[in-house]
This record gives C-alpha cells, sequence and structure tokens, in this order.
C-alpha cells in the first residue's frame, strides 16, 4: 500500500464526514457538492484498490491477505450503499448517514495500513 | 412485522433511525467480515472465540434489518440479546481471561471495535423507547 494514496482516502473521508456532520447540525440536506464531494472520496478508494491489488501482483502482500481484501471490497461499497440509504429518506438526519459512511472509510482505510505493514515478505 | 404505522407502532427507520441502522449496518458488515476471515484462516486457534463472534455478527445483521424495517418486536429482541452478551462476555473476558485466547467482539465490553458494542444496543433500547408505540 502506497501511504501518501492512503493518507489522501482518509483525508478525503474526514473532510467530508466534518462537512457532513456540519451540515446535519445545520439541518441542511446533502446537495451536489456533497455528493461531488463524496465521488472523490470514492475515487480515491478506488484508485486505492487498483494500486494494491498490483502490488498484489507484482509480489508484496500483507500476512493477512484474506482479511486486507475482505477491508478493500467493503471499503468500496461504503459510500454507495451510505449514500442510497441517505437519498432514500431525504431529512435533516440524511448527511448524518452519508458522515456514518465516511467515517467508517476512513477507520477502515487506517485498519488496511496496519494489515499492510505487518507484510513479512 | 413489515411497516405498521399510525398509532400502532411507530417505524424504527426514519429520522434520527437512518443514522443508527446506518452505523449498525457498518458494525455488522465489519464484524461478520472480520469473524468470517478468521473462520476461514485460522479456526482451530480459538474455535469458541472466532465461533462467538459470528454469533454475535449474526445478531448485529439481524439488528440492523430488524431496525431498517421498522420490526420493533424483533429489534427489541436483537438489542436486548446483544447488550447482555456484551455484559456477560465483557465480564467474563476480564475476569477469566485465559478462557478467550483470542479477542471476541465482545471482549473487554468491546474494547476493540471502540466500545461500540457496548453503545450500540443501548442506543437501539433508546430508540426504541422513544418510537414506542
Amino acid at each position: 500500500m502506497i501511504d501518501w494514496l492512503a493518507t489522501v482516502v482518509i483525508a478525503a473521508a474526514l473532510v467530508m464526514a466534518g462537512w457532513t456532520v456540519l451540515l446535519a447540525l445545520r439541518h441542511r440536506r446533502p446537495g451536489w457538492m456533497t455528493l461531488g464531494g463524496v465521488a472523490v472520496a470514492e475515487l480515491a478508494a478506488v484508485v486505492q484498490l487498483v494500486v494494491a491489488v498490483v502490488l498484489l501482483v507484482v509480489g508484496q502482500r500483507p500476512d493477512a491477505l484474506a482479511a486486507f481484501l475482505g477491508y478493500h471490497v467493503v471499503a468500496l461499497l461504503v459510500l454507495p450503499a451510505a449514500v442510497a440509504w441517505s437519498l432514500a429518506e431525504r431529512s435533516r438526519w440524511s448527511p448524518g448517514v452519508i458522515a456514518v459512511g465516511c467515517l467508517a472509510l476512513a477507520v477502515m482505510t487506517v485498519r488496511m495500513q496496519q494489515i499492510w505493514q505487518t507484510a513479512g515478505g | 412485522m413489515a411497516e405498521q404505522r399510525a398509532g400502532t407502532a411507530r417505524a424504527t427507520n426514519t429520522g434520527p433511525g437512518r443514522v443508527l441502522v446506518a452505523v449498525y449496518a457498518v458494525f455488522a458488515v465489519s464484524a461478520g467480515a472480520r469473524s468470517g476471515v478468521q473462520i476461514a484462516t485460522r479456526f482451530a486457534d480459538a474455535p469458541a472465540a472466532y465461533l462467538l463472534s459470528a454469533l454475535a455478527a449474526a445478531i448485529y445483521l439481524l439488528a440492523t434489518l430488524a431496525l431498517a424495517r421498522s420490526a420493533r418486536g424483533l429489534a427489541l429482541i436483537c438489542c436486548t440479546v446483544e447488550l447482555a452478551g456484551v455484559l456477560a462476555v465483557g465480564t467474563a473476558s476480564v475476569a477469566v481471561p485465559e478462557a478467550f485466547p483470542d479477542a471476541t467482539v465482545w471482549s473487554g465490553y468491546g474494547i476493540g471495535y471502540g466500545f461500540f458494542p457496548l453503545v450500540l444496543p443501548v442506543l437501539g433500547l433508546l430508540w426504541l423507547w422513544r418510537t414506542r408505540p
């Protein structure tokens, strides 16, 4: 895993989590700007998965390979699922749902980094 | 089991309930995936602990679906079982640590998961109380 790429994913997820919490506190609903920001975080997660697969093919791999791949798959699904659940009922709570997804992505990316660093070679 | 509204029972999948369902879903998937990997790759290390984690994950999944579909009775059972489980296993893991060769979701009152296993059922029960018929 490339550290700065993981940092980008974590930063994007945390910024969007903060932004959506702010929206929720101000009783605002998620708009196009929010969806765009979430899309950027999702794109970063996709790029990270592609890079991870390339590194795995090249030969670097963590000890807990199954867990690592599991985290990657779930990490890709969490934001689309959160957005779908959020937009299904648009209320002052909608941004809160997206915030949960963003925080989950950030935590999962940190966990992936930890797993990757146990690589014994 | 489906949505019963207007007078009989209030929906649990609306308003703040949607945030609760989202947290529950994240938790069900992460606990489930983790115990799935543990059972698939090193089940022999700590079979009881991994089966307990899998059981806990299944209950979280059931709770997620129950809250998302406003199945209040099922949600009440799931949250109660979760709370009892985290308190019982948490206490047991602190009192007899040698009985737990590897951590479960509920070990140390859910310390490995940021105490979410302890907080979630309480939030679930509070939410069921707030939306009681």
